[in-house]
């Protein structure tokens, strides 16, 4: 067993110096590790992560600098570096540890959503983002809500809640439409209508199930 | 199509305050480590927990949120999967990850782990849980075990899920929260948000004399050397406007005779606010005694838990939505939090039954970082060892050496065993 003469401890570690004074130690080490080498991981993944970003800051730089001096009038430098970002980010999400799928749904989602209403504004915003995009997205949401509910049929009831999520969200569109921004409103209609039509139809359908579990996400 | 009946409970008191503070930085997770004499068989450990946990309904549970609060439902998928310790300890345990089970389970070597969640329970859920699962793990490796001892749970396991809390609430308190600010630890992180840990493995007996000697109980003892070492160490810091304050969870089964597997302990703070230029360790010991038992008395203790459980129960508080609720007790936690130098906790000494114990080791445990304080301390003590464990996120060890010294120097064999960040 090694020793510290400076601390008077004795380390238990396969070390050569004292972990508290970094002393030289006395005497023989121990053999082996008693915990895992976490380090040279976390090292790995963190130059990938930095080797990404700095890819990222030049290609958009570089786009962002062409744009400007050879086609000023069409912004795709922007739609370019906003794609790029998405896609990180994307990637992020779904190599995070600790993000579960329907984090990696929603906000997949959302980001795409977002990105395609930057690009439609890039373009000088027509309007067909919010118009068709939007409520498109809201649907597919929906109907990925109802599939995902298919599989897990286990804990069906637990996806209640985001639709009622979704209903909130319908609302949105409606709300554009209402301020003037959306000027199609046939697809946000029929957004609203899909989200209502399936919390309304999972709550009949549910029964004594989905009362429950009505009455347990609302208790106060 | 599921059952109509899935059982589901509310949070106690502090755990509601759990879920929302937790994030990659503040994991509010914490590790309970039994090493054993032999190696870990991974495939055993599994076949362990799969055999525990449906018994353990407080372990068998996801956390769920709803639009005013927080609820536990069963989980009943499962177990989460055993695997060998390869990450730093303590990592946030996502609702939806791991089976949406708030635990895991992992192994190294001869060591099992189980880290904790806090929303679930305290130290002595998580003990109560580790044992039954070592228990298990050794009848499965010792077949001669099993035949004599069975697979059912231990007679010392509790399976009780009261609240505590608002059991032995009697009446409506003011808050006696420290609000002002403590001297904080700062300086340089680790590299690559390291997470380190020093063990002191401490003879008891030898322990004990020393704090016969001092007039103090170890508790007082240990506190007191995290205080003296972060005093020598930061000395031109620490005033009266900034004193240090060491957060003591104080287990509060015993004044209430309780044996509830949810959360039910207090913070209590020692509390070292300088009057003069100098002090020495005899006369910080003496202050830290002090102030540590004009708090933990049964009268004291109901006070701060009575002030928590009274603003939970406002009628007007509950139909808060939860977002609102969360924005509000981040920044009382925020504000609490700052009030505290370090957290110093006790679990105890860990009592295992006699027919196991020739495969047992040692057990100790140690805490993630929370805001404010990225420097933690554990003690828990097995048969004649306490194992007094820091976890810290600074790359400086100055504390650590301080107390390590002083307690070595008070004449206590002392051995330390790290987790290896210092050597990089």
């Amino acid at each position: 067993m090694s020793k510290c003469k400076y601390c008077g401890v004795e380390i238990l570690d396969d070390a050569v110096k004292c972990p508290l004074c970094s002393g030289v130690l006395d005497g023989k080490k121990e053999e082996g590790h008693t915990y895992p080498d976490v380090v040279s991981g976390v090292r790995k993944t963190t130059v990938l992560y930095r080797i990404f970003s700095f890819a990222f800051i030049v290609i958009a730089s570089v786009c962002i600098a062409l744009n400007v001096w050879l086609t000023p009038t069409l912004r795709w430098g922007e739609i370019v570096t906003c794609s790029l970002a998405y896609l990180l980010w994307l990637g992020y999400i779904i190599l995070k540890d600790n993000a579960g799928y329907r984090i990696r749904i929603l906000s997949g989602v959302a980001g795409a959503v977002l990105l395609i209403i930057l690009i439609d504004t890039f373009l000088g915003f027509s309007g067909w983002s919010v118009s068709y995009v939007l409520p498109a997205a809201i649907i597919l949401l929906d109907l990925a809500l109802a599939i995902l509910m298919l599989i897990n049929r286990r804990n069906w009831q637990s996806y209640l809640i985001l639709q009622v999520a979704m209903v909130l969200v319908g609302i949105v569109p409606l709300v554009l439409i209402r301020i003037g921004i959306v000027t199609q409103p046939l697809v946000s209609d029929i957004a609203f209508l899909v989200t209502v039509f399936m919390f309304l139809g999972s709550m009949i359908l549910g029964g004594r199930t989905a009362r429950i579990e009505m009455k347990r996400r609302f208790h106060i | 199509m599921a059952k109509d009946y899935i059982r589901w409970d509310k949070l106690d008191n502090t755990a509601n305050l759990f879920p929302v503070i937790a994030g990659e930085s503040m994991t509010n997770t914490y590790r309970i480590s039994c090493v054993l004499k032999e190696e870990v068989d991974e495939g055993l450990l599994q076949e362990a927990l799969d055999m525990v946990l449906p018994k353990m309904p407080g372990f068998n549970l996801r956390l769920r949120s709803g639009i005013f609060w927080y609820y536990f439902e069963e989980n009943g998928k499962k177990a989460p999967r055993v695997h060998e310790e390869h990450t730093y300890p303590c990592r946030l345990i996502h609702q939806s990850k791991n089976n949406s089970y708030m635990f895991r389970v992992t192994y190294y070597k001869n060591r099992i782990n189980l880290e904790v969640f806090h929303v679930l329970t305290d130290g002595m859920g998580g003990i109560n849980f580790l044992r039954e699962l070592t228990y298990q793990y050794l009848r499965l490796a010792h077949p001669k075990l099993r035949e004599t001892q069975g697979d059912q749970l231990s007679a010392d396991t509790s399976l009780n899920r009261e609240d505590s809390f608002l059991k032995n609430y009697k009446k409506k308190s003011k808050s006696v929260y420290q609000s002002k600010r403590a001297f904080l630890i700062k300086g340089e992180k680790l590299a690559y948000d390291g997470f380190g840990v020093i063990h002191g493995y401490l003879p008891i007996p030898q322990l004990k004399k020393v704090c016969h000697a001092y007039g103090v109980s170890i508790n007082e003892y240990l506190v007191a050397t995290f205080i003296w070492a972060a005093y020598q160490e930061n000395y031109r810091h620490i005033t009266e406007d900034r004193p240090i304050r060491v957060a003591v969870p104080v287990n509060l089964r015993p004044y209430f005779d309780s044996i509830t597997t949810k959360n039910f302990f207090v913070m209590v703070s020692a509390e070292f606010a300088p009057q003069k230029n100098e002090y020495t360790f005899a006369e910080i010991l003496a202050i830290t005694k002090d102030s540590l038992r004009a708090q933990i008395n049964k009268e004291h203790l109901e006070k701060i838990f009575s002030y928590n459980v009274s603003n939970e129960l406002m009628v007007v508080a509950r139909a808060v939505p939860l977002f609102l609720k969360n924005l509000a007790m981040r920044l009382v936690y925020t504000q609490s939090a700052l009030a505290n130098t370090t957290t110093v906790t006790n679990i105890g000494n860990i009592k295992v039954e006699k027919v196991y114990e020739p495969y047992i080791q040692t057990v100790h445990s140690f805490l993630s970082f929370s805001k404010g304080q990225s420097l933690k301390a554990t003690i828990t003590s097995y048969q004649d060892t306490l194992v007094y464990t820091y976890t810290s996120a600074w790359q400086d060890t100055a504390i650590q050496r301080r107390v390590f010294r002083q307690i070595a120097q008070d004449g206590i064999d002392v051995k330390i065993e790290t987790n290896g960040v210092y050597y990089e």
